[in-house]
């Protein structure tokens, strides 16, 4: 049997699933050719990788939701016009509790955040007529996200609500159908009372409730999300109430005169309530920002001020994931970064600041530079790096032209956690004096950002599976279902 | 074992007359497997268990047609792979390369194994995680992901492969033998696996 004979049958000989005579032959040829042994030896190592793999249990309650829809009466092909519409109440309550407080525009993330964006024009009426008024959809007829998927041309079990974009060209959809109102007017004056929260006048919500062309008409699709710009850091915040967090955190914006906010409903992953919040922190104030992020938050919510689960919890959601190529070699560090921190999981990255965040940000920015980049600048870039790779704990040095930015936002990191943490960190080797989440990334360009994008994810407290995943990698390998 | 296929397929004649008690049973018992192998295929994104939820609107809807003698895990297998690859035609038309790296799946298909995205820097600090075979598998061509999450994740059979993907054995094999191969050569470098000489037998 010759070598390609040989591995051909690699895969079947590993299943046992050979006639005993071809099976005999491949133990013969890999006997004497080492270069096939260890081939084999390579592709059962990878079928073991996979046949390892921890397994993911369906979100709790996931029967009892395919249930309820079966007994609506839904048919396949019927799923995310239905789903955005069920979730829709609770989602316009958040919206509408932040109306008041946020006065900027809010956008609402569907839970195909990579395709649409959906503007809540608080102040602008004129848009929401046009959304009413867009040619293209039947805002009476059709309930909105069927209509989307229709435009779309696609299958509605496909198209997902309001996937009207293909093009990239603006276009209005006015998801909240007219009869919708008084059930989610009603539904948020019930939270904000629960809440105790009256930040939905009365006067407002009776508009919205009554059909007023005068009030605020929500929803537009503002273009792909694609173009909004990627979120410098994530924090996870895992909290009993994330709606609620999420609505301080709005006000906090506010009051600090944050006005680039943008809130997101990603779905109901695993059933949870998760809500992002995201906004756009000039430099200067991101430090106070973070303070008081995690003085507001309730004692229970994890990642801001209890700690205990920091590590996992508050991460540095990388920038290196959801950037170009270049910028991924921060990377060269990761394994470092991850040790410190007690993590051997992909995305995060805790535990470092200065000593380790910085070089490798540093580097992140380098060679963010493109190809093409002038020489003069890329000189000094290049040694930094050199630096770098040389002497990890004088390249802090490296990051010099993000001083203001990074060491700024260390403290922050630091003082955001309260000492427990610290001790925590200690616990698990990490020195306290370097404890604090992963840093900030440079901005997409060369020059270090004016303004910190920060996307605060506000999850239930069950964790998810992916998240149970992420926070214990690969050690609890599953045997395969039956 | 018996025992369970029979009470099974209690299960499915109850759920064929329309009792949804029954059907909830079977979904119960199968949910695990079509969300594990659901987020596989298409990463986790928030999209898998709309995919999987799909799965079993479209099991109810067609139980009638559910042959008894088959498997109904092999079946709703079956009926998994068109949500998924209905969900990737669709991804397809607005692929987001970013996307699939920041964890949220659909990435799209490479042609051929083994990308030069990453530099080795990057591989070592991925490295003995799961979250970089998984990435592997991600990145591999979806005709082969699918051999490679049914077979090695999902553990299914060559005879369940041939029900479940409606290929005959012959292209079970070699796809199957393709797709490891493919996911080999990813994790050679994620791994930095010497391919050294090993000692004889």
């Amino acid at each position: 049997m010759k070598c390609n004979e040989a591995i051909e049958r690699f895969s079947e000989y590993l299943d046992g699933a050979l006639p005993q005579g071809e099976r005999a032959a491949v133990e013969a040829h890999v006997g004497r050719c080492a270069a096939c042994r260890a081939e084999l030896d390579a592709l059962r190592r990878t079928v073991q990788a996979a046949a390892g793999l921890p397994h993911r249990r369906a979100p709790a309650g996931f029967a009892s939701r395919v249930m309820s829809r079966i007994e609506a009466g839904e048919t396949a092909g019927q799923a995310p016009g239905r789903r955005i519409i069920t979730l829709w109440p609770r989602l316009a309550a958040v919206a509408a509790l932040l109306l008041v407080a946020a006065g900027v525009s809010l956008f609402i993330v569907t839970r195909q955040p990579e395709v649409h964006r959906f503007a809540l024009e608080t102040g602008s009426e004129e848009k929401g007529r046009q959304a009413i008024e867009a040619p293209s959809v039947e805002p009476a007829a059709a309930p909105a996200p069927e209509a989307a998927a229709k435009k779309d041309g696609a299958q509605p079990a496909e198209g997902g609500p309001g996937v009207a974009d293909d093009k990239g060209k603006e276009s209005h959809i006015p998801l909240l159908k007219r009869e919708k109102r008084a059930e989610i007017a009603s539904h948020v004056r019930e939270l904000s009372e629960i809440k105790g929260d009256r930040t939905v006048p009365d006067e407002m919500m009776d508009r919205v409730a009554s059909g007023d062309e005068a009030a605020p008409e929500w929803l537009e699709v503002a273009g792909q999300a694609a173009a909004a710009p990627e979120p410098h850091q994530v924090l996870l915040v895992r909290s009993s109430d994330p709606l609620a967090l999420a609505a301080r955190t709005v006000k906090l914006a506010e009051v600090n005169g944050i006005s680039d906010v943008q809130l997101g409903l990603p779905g109901g992953r695993g059933g949870q309530e998760e809500v992002e919040v995201e906004l756009a922190i000039p430099v200067e104030k991101y430090e106070t920002f973070l303070t008081q992020l995690s003085e507001i938050s309730p004692p229970d919510s994890q990642g801001l001020s209890n700690t205990e689960q920091a590590s996992r919890a508050v991460y540095f959601r990388d920038v290196l994931d959801r950037y170009e190529m270049g910028q991924k070699a921060r990377y060269d560090r990761k394994e470092d970064m991850a040790r410190r921190g007690g993590l051997a999981g992909g995305s995060l990255v805790v535990g470092s600041t200065s000593a380790a965040a910085a070089p490798s940000m540093a580097e992140a920015q380098d060679s963010a530079a493109p190809v093409d980049h002038e020489k003069p600048a890329l000189a000094p870039a290049e040694e930094e790096k050199r630096m770098a790779a040389a002497e990890p704990t004088a390249s802090a040095e490296g990051a010099g032209r993000d001083d203001k930015n990074m060491s700024g936002l260390a403290d922050a990191h630091s003082r955001g956690l309260k000492p427990e943490a610290m001790n925590e960190a200690a616990a698990e080797g990490v020195p306290a004096g370097e404890w604090g989440y992963g840093g900030v990334s440079g901005d997409v360009a060369e020059s270090p950002p004016r303004t910190i994008r920060l996307l605060v994810r506000l999850v239930g407290k069950e964790p998810s599976p992916a998240d149970a995943m992420l926070a214990e990698p690969a050690s609890e390998a599953g045997p395969p279902p039956e | 074992m018996a025992e369970a296929f029979a009470s099974e397929a209690e299960l499915v004649r109850r759920a064929c007359k329309g009792d949804t008690e029954a059907f909830a049973e079977l979904v119960g018992r199968h949910q695990d497997y079509i969300y594990n192998a659901v987020t596989h295929l298409v990463g986790s994104s928030p999209d898998a268990e709309d995919i999987a939820q799909e799965v079993f609107l479209k099991a109810y809807a067609h139980v009638k047609g559910f042959r008894r003698e088959a498997s109904f895990r092999t079946w709703t297998y079956g009926i998994m792979l068109n949500c998924v690859r209905s969900h990737w035609r669709h991804q397809a038309k607005r692929r987001d390369r970013a996307h699939w790296a920041a964890g949220g799946g659909d990435d799209p298909p490479t042609g051929e194994p083994a990308a030069p995205d990453e530099g080795p820097l990057e591989n070592l600090a991925r490295a003995e995680t799961a979250s970089a075979v998984r990435e592997a598998i991600g990145e591999l061509k979806e005709e082969l992901r699918e051999l490679i999450v049914l077979r090695d994740i999902e553990g299914l059979t060559y005879e369940q492969l041939v029900e479940a993907l409606d290929i005959p054995m012959g292209t079970v094999k070699s796809r199957l033998s393709r797709a490891r191969n493919a996911l080999k050569e990813r994790l050679k470098a994620e791994f930095a696996w010497e391919v050294r000489p090993q000692p004889s037998p």
